[in-house]
């Protein structure tokens, strides 16, 4: 038809980089995505996270030419898509509820971007067998998707987005749907997808352990900014405000009175309390957040040792819950503040117990950064 | 066997009153089938008969069904039945022979290829009009309830003022011929009055609202995602309404009954639904006429005022009658 499925009918090779460019995008008067730069290298898996309305979605559309932009651009190398319509972007892209065609078949659904592109009728049915091979759908080939589970129905839609061999695959939250063992299951999936065809991949999703799994890079956003960018690694340990460290399960977010500061490392206290930690956002009021993983609490030896007692807390246990290996425990402060700690050892509720977290577990921030609730 | 039911039965009903008393009764009759069932399971004495009927879904709550359903059989069941009774007791010939007379009979066969003749051109434009329409309004946008409220209009009015509307509109010194005369498109006002079109008129705009209601649910429907999956496979806008939309909604409602189907069945009542049914003559043995209503109905709203004879007169133009009996209506006032 248009000379754009004539040009994404070309073998799509791979690219140096996607650029996003200032991309905005307003409705009405609310800002849903705000000045998003973003430079996307070929061959990288990038999970946009955030809560639902954080802009993550938007981004994926604006990606995908199914929303316009308001301002900015999107470059493809050297070359300008934002004002592409979806059908000549050539981008694959999977739907939260997979969004299969519901009057074809499973190999007429993974056929149709390539029989839209007329695609010769045996190369056509090579590569519909081999993407259903890949998602392992070999035998439901003729089933309408109506007959399919969800996880299976996940696949089609997956094999469906990556037999046009795109140049990027957009995924938008595939695994919400799913329940939890199928999700781990199709976690896996998609890795070695990514891995194995060399893809471009950008990910949607509002499950940190899902955006940690999976991505090379993290872009974790709210209202419509990204708050930051980096690998899970470096996301994970050194998140850059408490906010992204909420999103990243420091559950502890305890603000404090700052009692002394000494280079990048501060000293927070309030009556029975006093925590020892790395200054990670500057601040000047005279409190700041400490912000501390349960996972990073360890039950302090009987007596206090010498280790534990600069950043002991001693709580009474409220609530355990077993988790196998370790327990959760929720306690209180005799300040009466929560504190979540996972513990290898067994406690009971109204126990009084002290544990600490190493200086270079605790993060301390500006206060007032919202905790992503 | 009879026992375990009668020693639940009090514990069922003495909670209820005279609710649970009228439900116990027509569970009685369903619970004839199962007797088996309550046999079999040893233990069933101990469930209480109410707890194993509303299991299948039979509780109190169906009496609500009850004024439904009575209306439903007294004002339409009921007639249709005992006309469908009166068709196959004619007063001569075997229990067909009002069948056997009315498919043979010339005259009912070309009423009922001049209803064809009108119903489905006019189903067919009113779908083919609707679907890019609502294929535009299927989505949320400012001022679509206000839009699909003009355009379901029509149906608030009655047929005498469709028929008075087309006949000062489309009439000879009506706006339309007015514009075309105006324009020099024509050179002496169009009939499109008291024949074919004034009939296709007046059922073009009472059906339209029947054939829009319908196409734009099938519509609304149909998941928008769809399009925009179709969108990132390469599929251009026309390419995504031939392979998606209109499959879909094709296939829709193929499950009850096709759209053009429904939207013809709905636009063509055009008379009042409750009129009487015509005779062709009294006493030529027909006493009700099967089939070919939609015929009937076209004439009854001249029936209703004028003389038999008249009509009969005005059967090759059966379509006009309605319009001109609103004309002579106005004119003899």
């Amino acid at each position: 038809m248009s000379s754009g499925v004539v040009e994404s009918e070309k073998p799509q090779d791979g690219f140096d980089a996607l650029r996003m460019e200032g991309v905005t995008r307003r409705f009405g008067n609310a800002v849903a995505l705000r000045d998003l730069n973003l430079t996307i290298a070929g061959g990288e898996f990038i999970a946009l996270l955030g809560p639902s309305g954080c802009g993550k979605s938007t981004a994926l559309n604006c990606l995908a030419g199914l929303l316009p932009l308001t301002a900015g651009s999107i470059w493809l190398d050297d070359r300008r898509i934002d004002t592409l319509p979806p059908e000549r972007r050539g981008f694959g892209m999977v739907f939260q509820n997979y969004a299969l065609f519901p009057h074809l078949s499973v190999r007429k659904n993974v056929g149709f971007g390539l029989s839209i592109r007329k695609v010769p009728k045996a190369e056509m049915n090579r590569r519909v067998d081999e993407a259903l091979r890949l998602v392992e759908l070999t035998e439901h080939a003729d089933k309408l998707p109506g007959q399919l589970s969800g996880g299976q129905q996940q696949r089609v839609a997956i094999a469906r987005a990556i037999v046009i061999r795109p140049r990027l695959v957009l995924m938008d939250e595939p695994l919400s749907n799913l329940d939890a063992k199928l999700r781990l299951q199709m976690r896996t999936e998609i890795r070695r997808l990514h891995q194995s065809l060399g893809l471009t991949t950008v990910y949607v999703t509002h499950d940190q352990e899902e955006a940690l799994a999976l991505a090379d890079r993290i872009v974790v956003l709210r209202g419509g900014r990204v708050d930051q960018v980096g690998t899970p690694e470096e996301v994970y340990t050194d998140p850059v405000n408490t906010y992204v460290a909420g999103f990243m399960g420091y559950r502890n977010l305890l603000e404090l009175p700052v009692a002394s500061r000494d280079g990048d490392r501060a000293v927070l206290a309030e009556p029975g309390l006093r925590l020892t930690g790395l200054v990670r956002e500057e601040f000047t009021g005279e409190t700041a957040v400490a912000a501390i993983r349960p996972d990073d609490f360890r039950l302090a030896p009987e007596g206090g040792g010498s280790d534990g007692e600069r950043n002991a807390v001693r709580i009474k246990v409220e609530v355990v819950e077993f988790h196998g290996r370790e327990v959760a425990v929720e306690g209180v402060t005799e300040t009466g503040r929560v504190i979540h700690c996972r513990l290898a050892e067994r406690v009971a509720p109204g126990d009084k117990i002290d544990v600490y977290a190493p200086p270079e577990r605790v993060l301390v921030y500006r206060p007032g950064g919202e905790t992503g609730e | 066997m009879a026992e375990p039911r009668t020693a639940t039965e009090p514990a069922g009903g003495s909670a209820g009153g005279s609710a649970g008393k009228s439900v116990g009764k027509s569970v009685g009759t369903a619970a004839e089938k199962p007797g088996a069932r309550v046999d079999a399971s040893a233990s069933g004495a101990s469930t209480p008969l109410r707890h194993r009927l509303a299991e299948r879904g039979i509780d109190r709550l169906l009496l609500l069904l009850l004024p439904a359903v009575a209306t439903l059989i007294a004002l339409f069941l009921y007639p249709m039945m005992y006309g469908v009774g009166l068709s196959l007791q004619p007063r001569s010939g075997g229990i067909f022979a009002n069948y056997v007379a009315f498919f043979t009979d010339p005259y009912q066969s070309s009423t009922v290829w001049k209803t064809m003749r009108l119903a489905l051109p006019a189903a067919l434009f009113n779908v083919l009009v609707s679907v890019p329409i609502a294929y535009r309004l299927r989505g949320r946008f400012r001022g679509k309830r206000l839009l699909t409220a003009i355009l379901v209009l029509p149906v608030t009015l009655g047929t005498v003022l469709v028929a008075d509307g087309i006949l000062r509109y489309f009439g000879p010194r009506g706006w339309f011929n007015r514009v075309l005369l105006e324009l020099g498109l024509v050179d002496e006002p169009v009939r499109l009055i008291y024949n074919y079109w004034g009939v296709m008129f007046s059922l073009i705009i009472t059906g339209f609202p029947f054939a829009f209601l319908l196409v734009l649910s099938y519509m609304s429907g149909i998941d928008p995602t769809l399009e925009r999956a179709a969108a990132t496979l390469g599929a251009g806008p026309w390419q995504r309404v031939r392979r998606i939309t209109l499959p879909l909604l094709a296939a829709g409602p193929r499950h009850h009954v096709h759209p053009l189907v429904r939207a013809g069945v709905l636009g063509v009542p055009l008379g009042e639904p409750g009129g009487r049914t015509r005779r062709r003559d009294p006493g030529d043995g027909d006493r009700g006429l099967p089939g070919g209503v939609r015929e009937v109905r076209l004439h009854d709203g001249v029936h209703d005022r004028r003389a038999d004879g008249r009509v009969r007169a005005d059967r090759d133009r059966a379509g006009a009658a309605v319009a001109r009996a609103a004309v002579r209506r106005a004119h003899g006032r």
